[in-house]
C-alpha cells in the first residue's frame, strides 16, 4: 500500500466553481503519470475561463464543446493538450518535464542553459557527492574537477581544507576560493579559537545530504560576476529545495571505520634507539677512551666515566628494557564514524517545502579527538500571487570538535608525541596507573595519555544560514528579485591544561574560554530583463549587493587553579588576561550582466562589476571588474546537421576579477593598546600602514571547446587559460630595523597558465547494463613575473628557511641546500657547494642555497568509472597529483644524527641506515653525541621528496532493490552500499613515508593525516 | 496588488539608502587608533611604557638576551630538555636561526617605540610640562642607546677576525618609519659614538627631581648604561667617571650594595636596595612559561643548567654559591635557583654592584695601583661572605664579575671583550662545535644577521662565516 500523501494535499485544495453552458458535452477521464493517478491536476478549456481539477483518484469532469482544447497542467509535469472530439472520455498520461529540458548550469546570481555558458565551469550533482564519508563537503570535490587541487589541512574531522583553483595567484592574500551558498556569498574562515589547535571549517556545518549541486567557476567570464572575490575561483553550493508532488521521504544512515590512509614514518623502537645511542657513544668517545663499537655498552654502563656520560645524555642505565610502544597506544584504531540523515520534501503548485535533520559523529584516528554535528534545515517556497514568489531556506547546525594541539610543535600533540616520545618510557606505572613522575627522567614530553585525558580543547560552532528571496515577475520581460542572506556563526572555544602534569604543570593549570560571534548580512536587489524577438534572445540583469560582516569576540585566559578538573576561567588567579574586540568590513557592489544569443548559436556575455571594500585605503576602495565571453554552438549550424557531433561549442572569454582577502585595517598606521607595563597601560605601534593599498586584480583569458559525439556517449571539454594576477596584495618584507616585519602593499605579478581536459565516455548504455568512464586532467604552470623592489632596484624576494618567492620561479619554490649524501670515508653529511652539482662540502654554512623544485603540484587529475547492472552498481575513482616536491617537516628532529633522536626525543627507523664504517655507502650520516650532528638535519634536499602520488579515492559497491519488490515493502526505494575511501595510495618517492596529500604549502605535518575508511550505508525512500 | 506596491517601495528604498560612496566604507577601529593620535604628554608616557613592555618580551630581557650571555660561556649549558637554546649554546647557528631573528626584530621594535618619543613634536604648555616631556625623551634616548648596544654585542663584528671599531656594527636607527628602508650597517665605532651621543643628550634632558620608580630609567641609570658601554669599549676614563656618577646619584636615593643577609632576598622582591634599573613583571603580566624562571628551574622546559665550574668559584661561606642560589635538582643537574625565582620576578638590568665592579676595573686599567680598586673589590667580597682581597688583579675583577653577575647576561661579553677563547670547562656538557674549542676571533662570536633582514634590506651585509 502506498502512502498517499497526495490525498491529504488534495483535501486542502480550494474548490473551483463550474458553470455549465448549453451545447456542451461532459468530458470525464483519469489523469495519471508513470506511477499512478494524479490528484489536483489543473484542466483548462483553452481560450475560456472554464477549469477544473482532478479529484483524489485523478478523475475529472468538465464541460466542453467539440473542437475545444483541454490543457492539463501540473507542477513538475509537461503540459498536455487534448482536443475534444466525439468521445466523452479523455484519459491522459502526463510526463515529467525535467528530463526534456536542457541542462541548467547554476552560476550563482543567474542560471543558464548549458549552451549559453561562455565560461569555464563544472557542475556536480548532489548525487555524486552523496554518501562520501567526509565531514566537510568540499572534500568530495577532489579528483572531480579539472584544475581544482584540494588537500586536507588535517584529517581531524571538521578541519579547514586547502583548495586551490588553477594554482596559486596570490602571495599574501588568501588563495582560497569564494563560497556561495544558494546565491549568497558566505564566510569560510577558520573558526577555531586558537591557532595552536585543530582548525574548524564553517563548511563542515553543512551536511552533504542537503546539497543539490556544486558548481565550480574557474574563468573570468564566470567569476567576474563575483568581481571582488572571484580571483581564486568560486564554489557555488545549491542546497536542496522542495519539489512539488507527493511528499517524499529520504533516510540515509551509515556507519564506517577509519584509519590513517598512509602509515607514516616508523618511530624507533627502544632497542633501535639503544643501538643508535651506543653507536654515537662509540663514534664520540671510542677513539679517545680506547674502546671499539662492541665495547660501547661496556664503557657506558661499566665505568664511572661512562655512567656520567650516560647520565648527562640518554640515561640508558635507567631503562628496564621494556618497549614503550607509544605509536600503537596513541592511535585510535578503526575510528568510528556514524551518520544519520532524514529529509522530506513535497508541495503543490503554489508551495513547496523541504525539511531535513542530520547527525554526524566522527572519531579521529588519534586519541582525544572527535567531531559531532547536528544539522536541521527547513525551506519553503510559496507563490504569494500569480507573479510573486517567496522562498526561504534556513539551516541550523551545531558542531562540536574535540581537537588536539596539532597547530605546531607542541609536546602535548599526540601526532608529535608518536615520533618524539622516548620509547624507553613506560606509559603506565606498575600498578596500571599512568606514568607521570618517572617519565620526567627520560623526556621533556608529558605523558600524552594523561594530557589527552585530563586536558581539554574544544571548539564548537553554531551556525544559522538563512536565505530569503522574493521574486516578482513584473511582466513577461521584467523580473525583480530581492535576496536577504544571513550567515550567523557563534563559535566558542574552551581550553584547559591540568595543573598536575603537562603544559599546565609549570603554571599550576591554565584555562581559556572564548566566544566569538560573526554576523554576515548580504542584501541583493536585482532587475532582470528578458527579451526574445524572432531569433534574437537578450537577457540583462542589474544587481546591487551590499554585504556587511561584523565580528565580536570576548575571551579570557588565566593560570593558577586551586584544584584539578576546574576547567573554566572562573577559577584562575594569575596572568589573567581578557580580550574583547569588534571588527567589521563592508562590501558594496554594482553588477551588470548582459547575455545575448542569436538562434542559440552565437552567444555573447558581458559582465561589469564595480565593487567597494572597506579593507582598502580611502579613494582606493572601489575596483572595476569586467569580462566579455563568447560562445559558438557549432552543432546548431545547418551544416552540422549530419555530423557526429551532438554538441560542439567553442568558447572564449577575457576579463578581470579581484581579491581583497587580507587582514582588516591594514592600510592604516595603527597604535595598539593591549599591553601593560608595571600595571600601567601602554601604547605601541602595531601596523605600518599604507595609504595606497587597493585591490589585487587578475586578468584571465580562457579558451575552450565543449563537445559531445555518438549521441553524447563521448563528451568532454578542453580548455586553456592564462591568468595574470597583478597589483598583488603582498606583505612585503620590511627591514626589521623599522620595528616591523612587513608592510601590506600592492606589488608584483604572478602568471598561471594551464590546460584542463574533461572526458566522459558511456561505454555501454542499455536497459540493464551501463558503464561509463570519465576522467579529468589539468596542468598548471605558475610563475612570479614581478616583485617589490628595494631602494637599489633589486627585487625583494620572500624567503624562508626552505622557500623562496622570486621572479622567474613559482610562488614558494623550494630553495635550500642540496644534499650530496654521506662522505663514505668519514660518515659526515655533504652538500653541493653551489647548490646544484660538482664540488661538495661538509660545512653546511659554506654550501649555497639553490632552487630545488615546486611546492604545489603541476598536474592533477582524476579517473572514475561507474558500472551498473540491474540493481547492482559499482563506482571507483582515483585522484592523482604531482610534479611537486614535498618537504618532511620535523625531520631536523626525527632524522638528526646528533643528540635529538637518541638523547632528547626519538627518531625514525630510517636512521638505522646510518654510516658506520669507512666505505659505507648510505644517505644517513654518522651518528654522534653532538647537538646538531654536523647540521645533517638542517634544511636540505635530504628531506625533499617527489610529491607524485595516485590514490584510490573511492570504491563503492551497492545494490538498489527492484522497484516492484520495494513497493511491496511500502517504499519507493531502498539502496544498500559499502564504500571504501582512500583505500590505496601509491607514492612515487619511497623516501616519502608520510601522506603525500600535504597542505598547499608542501610541508608534511605532525597533524592528523588523511584517513582511509570503509562505510556501510542504507538509503530508504518512501 | 498591495504586496507589489510594498515591494516596489522596498525596492526603491534599498537602492537609495545603500548607494554607497567611499566614506560609507570606513571600517570601525575598536581596539586600535590611528598613529596620529599621539598628542599629549601622557601619550608620550604610555609610548615609553610600551618600549619597556617590549623589553620584557621573551626575545629580549624577558629571557633570551640574558640567557645568551651565560649559555655561550663557562657558566651554563643547554641540556636540550625542550629543545631550547641548543644553537646559541653550541654557538652553531645558521643564517635562518630563530634566536638571531627574533631578538634582532624585538630590539628594533623597542627602538621604534623610543623614536616615536624622541622625535615627537609635542610641546609643553609651561616649564613643568616641558621638563616632563624632556624627561620622557631622555628615557627614550637611554633605552635607544641600550638597545643598540645590545644589538651590537650580539651582531657586531668587533670580536671577529680582528674586528675592532672599524668592523661592521649594526644600523643605528634614529627615525620611526624612516623613508630609508634599506639602512646600511654603521661601523662599530660609529655605533659607539651614537650611543654616547644619545646618553649625553639624555643626561642633558633629564631632571633628577623627576626620577621615579627604578622600574623605569632614572638619571643614575643613564650614567650606568654609559659606564657599561664604555667598559665594553675599554674607554676607561668614561667608564670610571660614569660609574662614579651613577653610584653617587643612586646612593643619593638610598641605593647601595646589598648585604650578605640581604643578597638572596634582592632577587625575590621588586626594586631592592641594590637596584638601579630593572624591568617590571607582575602576577598578571609576565612571560609565563616562556620566561626566565621556566628555563632555569626544573620545569617542563628547564633547558639551562649550570656548569659545576661556576659553583667551584665560590668558597663555602659565599652566599652567591649557597644552596639558596645554586642547587642540584632531582635529576642531578646543577641549577640557578636564586635568580628569577618565579614568573613574576622582576629582571634586574643594572645593579649597584655592577657599577662598583665597572669602577674598579676602569680604575685598575687606568692605574693598577689605584687604592680605590681594592676598596671597591672588598666592598663586594665583604657583603657576600667571600674572602677579602689583599691585592687585586684584573683577573680577580673579572672573576668577581662572573660570580656576582652570573645569569644576568654578562659572562660571554666579559670573555669576548677581554679577547678570550671560549673556555671549555666541561667538555661533556658544553656543546661547542662538535666538541672543539671556539677561539677568539671565530665568526661564531657574532650571531648571523637574520636571513629575513638580508632578504628585505639590500644594504644589510651578512656577518663573516654565515
Amino acid at each position: 500500500m502506498r502512502l498517499k500523501f497526495k490525498w491529504i494535499y488534495a483535501l486542502l485544495m480550494a474548490l473551483s466553481i463550474q458553470f455549465a453552458f448549453a451545447q456542451e458535452q461532459t468530458i470525464t477521464g483519469i489523469v495519471s503519470d508513470a506511477i499512478g493517478s494524479i490528484p489536483g491536476v489543473n484542466i483548462v478549456v483553452k481560450g475560456t475561463s472554464k477549469s477544473t481539477q482532478t479529484d483524489f483518484d485523478g478523475k475529472y469532469t468538465i464541460n466542453a464543446q467539440k473542437g475545444d482544447v483541454l490543457v492539463f497542467s501540473f507542477v513538475g509535469m509537461q503540459d498536455f493538450a487534448a482536443t475534444v472530439n466525439a468521445s466523452s472520455t479523455i484519459n491522459v498520461k502526463m510526463k515529467e518535464e525535467g528530463k526534456v529540458l536542457e541542462e541548467v548550469v547554476i552560476l550563482g546570481y543567474v542560471s543558464k542553459g548549458k549552451n549559453e555558458v561562455t565560461g569555464s565551469v563544472k557542475q556536480l550533482s548532489g548525487e555524486s557527492l552523496k554518501g562520501v564519508p567526509v565531514v566537510s563537503v568540499d572534500q568530495a570535490l577532489q579528483g572531480k574537477v579539472a584544475g581544482l587541487q584540494i588537500s586536507q589541512s588535517s584529517g581531524t574531522p571538521g578541519s579547514v581544507q586547502d583548495i586551490r583553483i588553477r594554482g596559486v595567484g596570490s602571495v599574501s592574500a588568501s588563495n582560497q576560493p569564494l563560497y556561495v551558498i544558494d546565491g549568497v556569498p558566505v564566510i569560510n574562515s577558520n573558526f577555531s579559537g586558537s591557532d595552536n589547535v585543530s582548525t574548524l571549517s564553517p563548511l563542515s556545518s553543512i551536511s552533504s545530504n542537503d546539497i543539490e549541486s556544486m558548481t565550480v567557476l574557474k574563468d573570468a567570464s564566470a567569476t567576474s560576476a563575483y568581481g571582488a572575490r572571484g580571483s581564486n575561483g568560486v564554489i557555488i553550493i545549491t542546497t536542496k529545495k522542495g519539489k512539488s508532488g507527493k511528499t517524499a521521504f529520504n533516510v540515509n544512515t551509515s556507519v564506517g571505520f577509519q584509519n590513517n590512509a598512509v602509515k607514516g614514518q616508523t618511530p624507533l623502537t627502544g632497542a633501535q634507539r639503544k643501538e643508535l645511542y651506543l653507536d654515537a657513544v662509540y663514534n664520540t668517545y671510542g677513539a679517545s677512551k680506547g674502546f671499539n663499537r662492541a665495547g660501547a655498552e661496556g664503557f657506558l654502563l661499566g665505568t664511572q666515566e661512562g655512567l656520567d656520560i650516560d647520565n648527562n645524555f640518554a640515561g640508558l642505565q635507567y631503562w628496564d628494557g621494556k618497549e614503550g610502544n607509544w605509536a600503537e597506544i596513541l592511535k585510535n584504531k578503526d575510528a568510528v564514524l556514524r551518520t544519520f540523515d532524514i529529509s522530506a520534501s513535497g508541495g503543490d503548485e503554489k508551495s513547496t517545502f523541504n525539511l531535513s535533520l542530520g547527525y554526524n559523529k566522527t572519531d579521529a584516528t588519534v586519541i582525544g579527538s572527535d567531531f559531532k554535528r547536528l544539522t536541521a534545515k527547513i525551506g519553503m517556497t510559496r507563490k504569494l500571487t500569480e507573479n510573486l514568489k517567496f522562498s526561504t531556506n534556513n539551516s541550523f547546525s551545531d558542531s562540536k570538535q574535540s581537537g588536539v594541539l596539532e597547530g605546531g610543535g607542541f609536546f602535548a600533540n599526540p601526532h608529535l608525541a608518536r615520533y618524539f616520545m622516548n620509547p624507553w618510557v613506560n606509559p603506565y606505572n606498575a600498578d596500571g596507573s599512568l606514568n607521570i613522575e618517572d617519565i620526567k627522567d627520560y623526556t621533556g614530553l608529558p605523558n600524552t595519555l594523561y594530557v589527552v585525558e585530563n586536558n581539554l580543547i574544544e571548539n564548537s560552532l553554531a551556525r544559522i544560514l538563512s536565505n530569503n528571496s522574493l521574486e516578482w515577475r513584473i511582466s513577461d520581460r521584467f523580473k525583480y528579485k530581492s535576496v536577504l542572506g544571513i550567515d550567523y556563526n557563534l563559535a566558542t572555544y574552551h581550553q584547559y591544561d591540568n595543573p598536575i602534569h603537562g603544559d599546565g604543570a609549570d603554571v599550576n593549570g591554565d584555562s581559556g574560554q572564548q566566544v566569538s560571534r560573526n554576523l554576515n548580512l548580504v542584501a541583493q536587489n536585482s532587475i532582470n530583463y528578458n527579451y526574445r524577438f524572432k531569433d534574437h534572445s537578450f537577457d540583462a540583469t542589474a544587481l546591487f549587493e551590499y554585504q556587511k560582516n561584523t565580528y565580536n569576540e570576548l575571551g579570557a585566559y588565566g593560570e593558577n587553579i586551586a584544584s584539578g578538573g576546574l576547567t573554566y576561567v572562573d577559577n584562575v588567579v594569575s596572568n589573567i588576561s581578557v580580550n574583547g574586540s569588534y571588527q567589521d568590513w563592508l562590501n558594496v557592489s554594482y553588477l551588470a550582466l548582459v547575455n545575448y544569443n542569436f538562434k542559440g548559436k552565437y552567444v555573447v556575455d558581458f559582465t561589469y562589476r564595480k565593487e567597494g571594500s572597506s579593507r582598502f585605503a580611502p579613494t582606493r576602495r572601489f575596483g572595476d571588474f569586467w569580462s566579455v565571453g563568447t560562445a559558438w554552438n557549432v552543432h546548431k549550424e545547418d551544416f552540422m546537421t549530419d555530423s557526429v557531433f551532438n554538441e560542439l561549442k567553442l568558447r572564449g572569454s577575457v576579463g578581470t576579477s579581484g581579491n581583497n582577502e587580507i587582514d582588516l585595517n591594514q592600510y592604516q598606521a595603527l597604535l595598539a593598546y593591549d599591553t601593560n607595563y608595571a600595571g600601567n597601560p601602554t601604547i605601541y605601534p602595531s601596523t605600518y600602514g599604507n595609504l595606497t593599498l587597493q585591490w589585487e586584480k587578475n586578468r584571465t583569458i580562457d579558451l575552450g571547446v565543449d563537445f559531445g559525439i555518438l549521441n553524447n556517449r563521448l563528451s568532454g571539454s578542453i580548455g586553456v587559460y592564462n591568468k595574470t594576477t597583478f597589483d598583488l596584495l603582498q606583505n612585503v618584507p620590511l627591514t626589521r630595523t623599522s620595528g616591523f616585519s612587513s608592510l601590506a602593499a600592492n606589488v608584483g605579478e604572478i602568471v598561471n597558465k594551464g590546460i584542463e581536459v574533461d572526458l566522459s565516455y558511456a561505454a555501454i548504455q542499455s536497459k540493464n547494463f551501463n558503464w561509463t568512464v570519465s576522467g579529468n586532467f589539468a596542468l598548471n604552470d605558475n610563475e612570479v613575473t614581478k616583485l617589490a623592489k628595494d631602494a637599489s632596484g633589486n627585487d625583494i624576494n620572500i624567503t624562508t628557511g626552505t622557500k623562496v618567492t622570486k621572479v622567474g620561479e613559482a610562488v614558494g619554490t623550494w630553495n635550500m641546500r642540496k644534499y650530496a649524501g654521506v662522505n663514505p670515508d668519514n660518515g659526515l653529511p655533504q652538500w653541493y657547494v653551489n647548490g646544484v652539482d660538482g664540488e661538495v662540502t661538509s660545512n653546511y654554512n659554506s654550501a649555497k642555497l639553490a632552487i630545488q623544485g615546486k611546492s604545489l603540484p603541476t598536474y592533477t587529475g582524476g579517473v572514475s568509472t561507474h558500472l551498473d547492472y540491474k540493481g547492482v552498481f559499482f563506482d571507483a575513482s582515483i585522484y592523482f597529483a604531482g610534479g611537486n616536491k614535498v618537504f618532511e617537516d620535523w625531520a631536523s628532529y626525527t632524522q638528526s644524527t646528533g643528540l635529538r633522536p637518541i638523547a632528547y626525543y626519538n627518531g625514525v627507523s630510517t636512521l638505522m641506515n646510518r654510516w658506520q664504517n669507512p666505505g659505507d655507502i648510505t644517505d644517513v650520516p654518522k651518528i654522534d653525541l653532538s647537538s646538531t650532528g654536523s647540521n645533517s638535519a638542517s634544511s636540505s634536499t635530504r628531506f625533499l621528496y617527489d610529491g607524485d602520488y595516485i590514490r584510490l579515492k573511492d570504491l563503492v559497491l551497492g545494490y538498489s532493490f527492484d522497484q516492484e519488490l520495494v513497493r511491496r515493502m511500502s517504499l519507493d526505494g531502498l539502496t544498500l552500499s559499502v564504500r571504501g575511501t582512500n583505500l590505496f595510495t601509491f607514492v612515487k618517492d619511497s623516501r616519502l613515508k608520510y601522506d603525500p596529500e600535504v597542505r598547499a604549502d608542501g610541508f608534511t605535518r605532525l597533524s592528523t593525516p588523511p584517513v582511509k575508511s570503509v562505510t556501510f550505508a542504507i538509503n530508504f525512500k518512501f | 496588488m498591495k504586496i507589489i506596491l510594498k515591494s516596489l517601495i522596498a525596492l526603491s528604498l534599498l537602492f537609495t539608502v545603500i548607494s554607497c560612496d567611499d566614506k560609507d566604507l570606513d571600517p570601525t577601529l575598536s581596539v586600535n587608533k590611528d598613529i596620529t593620535t599621539i598628542k599629549s604628554i601622557n601619550d608620550l608616557n604610555l609610548v615609553i611604557s610600551g618600549a619597556y613592555d617590549r623589553m620584557t618580551n621573551t626575545f629580549y630581557y624577558g629571557r633570551d638576551i640574558l640567557v645568551y650571555g651565560d649559555v655561550r660561556s663557562d657558566n651554563a649549558y643547554s641540556n636540550g630538555n625542550s629543545g631550547r637554546f641548543v644553537t646559541p649554546g653550541s654557538m652553531d647557528m645558521v643564517d635562518s636561526d630563530g634566536y638571531a631573528r627574533d631578538t634582532f626584530t624585538q630590539i628594533y621594535k623597542v627602538i621604534g617605540s623610543c623614536n616615536i618619543v624622541i622625535n615627537s613634536s609635542i610641546e609643553g604648555a609651561n616649564a613643568t610640562e616641558t621638563a616632563q616631556i624632556n624627561y620622557y625623551k631622555g628615557q627614550a634616548l637611554t633605552l635607544r642607546a641600550l638597545a643598540h648596544y645590545d644589538l651590537l654585542r650580539l651582531f657586531g663584528q668587533q670580536n671577529v677576525d680582528g674586528g675592532g671599531l672599524t668592523a661592521k656594527g649594526i644600523s643605528y636607527v634614529k627615525v620611526f618609519q624612516s623613508a630609508n628602508l634599506s639602512p646600511a650597517r654603521n661601523t662599530v665605532g660609529e655605533v659607539k659614538e651614537f650611543i654616547y651621543a644619545d646618553l649625553n643628550q639624555a643626561l642633558g634632558l633629564m631632571n633628577a627631581d623627576l626620577d621615579g620608580s627604578k622600574e623605569t630609567v632614572t638619571t643614575p641609570a643613564v650614567n650606568a648604561v654609559k659606564a657599561r658601554v664604555a667598559l665594553y669599549f675599554e674607554d676607561w676614563t668614561i667608564a670610571k667617571d660614569a660609574s662614579a656618577k651613577a653610584m653617587n646619584a643612586a646612593a643619593a636615593n638610598g641605593t647601595r650594595i646589598a648585604k650578605t643577609n640581604e643578597f638572596v632576598s634582592t632577587y625575590a622582591i621588586p626594586t631592592p636596595v641594590n637596584s638601579i634599573f630593572e624591568l617590571a613583571f607582575r602576577d598578571n603580566d609576565n612571560q609565563s612559561i616562556d620566561g626566565l624562571y621556566n628555563i632555569y628551574a626544573e620545569t617542563n622546559y628547564g633547558d639551562i643548567a649550570v656548569l659545576q665550574d661556576l659553583k667551584n668559584q665560590f668558597i663555602a661561606s659565599d652566599v652567591r654559591g649557597s644552596a639558596a642560589m645554586l642547587a642540584v635538582d632531582s635529576k642531578g643537574k646543577l641549577r640557578n635557583v636564586g635568580k628569577f625565582i618565579s614568573n613574576s620576578s622582576n629582571v634586574p638590568l643594572i645593579r649597584f654592584e655592577e657599577m662598583v665592579l665597572v669602577n674598579a676595573e676602569a680604575s685598575f686599567m687606568l692605574n693598577n695601583v689605584d687604592p680605590s680598586v681594592l676598596i671597591s673589590m672588598n666592598s663586594i667580597a665583604a657583603n657576600r661572605g667571600a674572602a677579602a682581597y689583599a691585592v687585586v688583579t684584573r683577573n680577580d675583577i673579572l672573576k668577581e664579575r662572573r660570580k656576582e653577575l652570573a645569569f644576568e647576561g654578562f659572562r660571554f661579553d666579559d670573555l669576548a671583550r677581554t679577547k678570550k677563547d671560549m673556555p671549555v670547562v666541561d667538555a661533556l656538557r658544553q656543546t661547542y662545535d662538535d666538541k672543539g674549542q671556539i677561539l677568539y676571533g671565530s665568526y661564531k662570536y657574532a650571531f648571523p644577521i637574520p636571513l629575513v633582514e638580508i632578504n628585505a634590506n639590500a644594504n644589510a651585509a651578512q656577518n663573516k662565516g654565515y
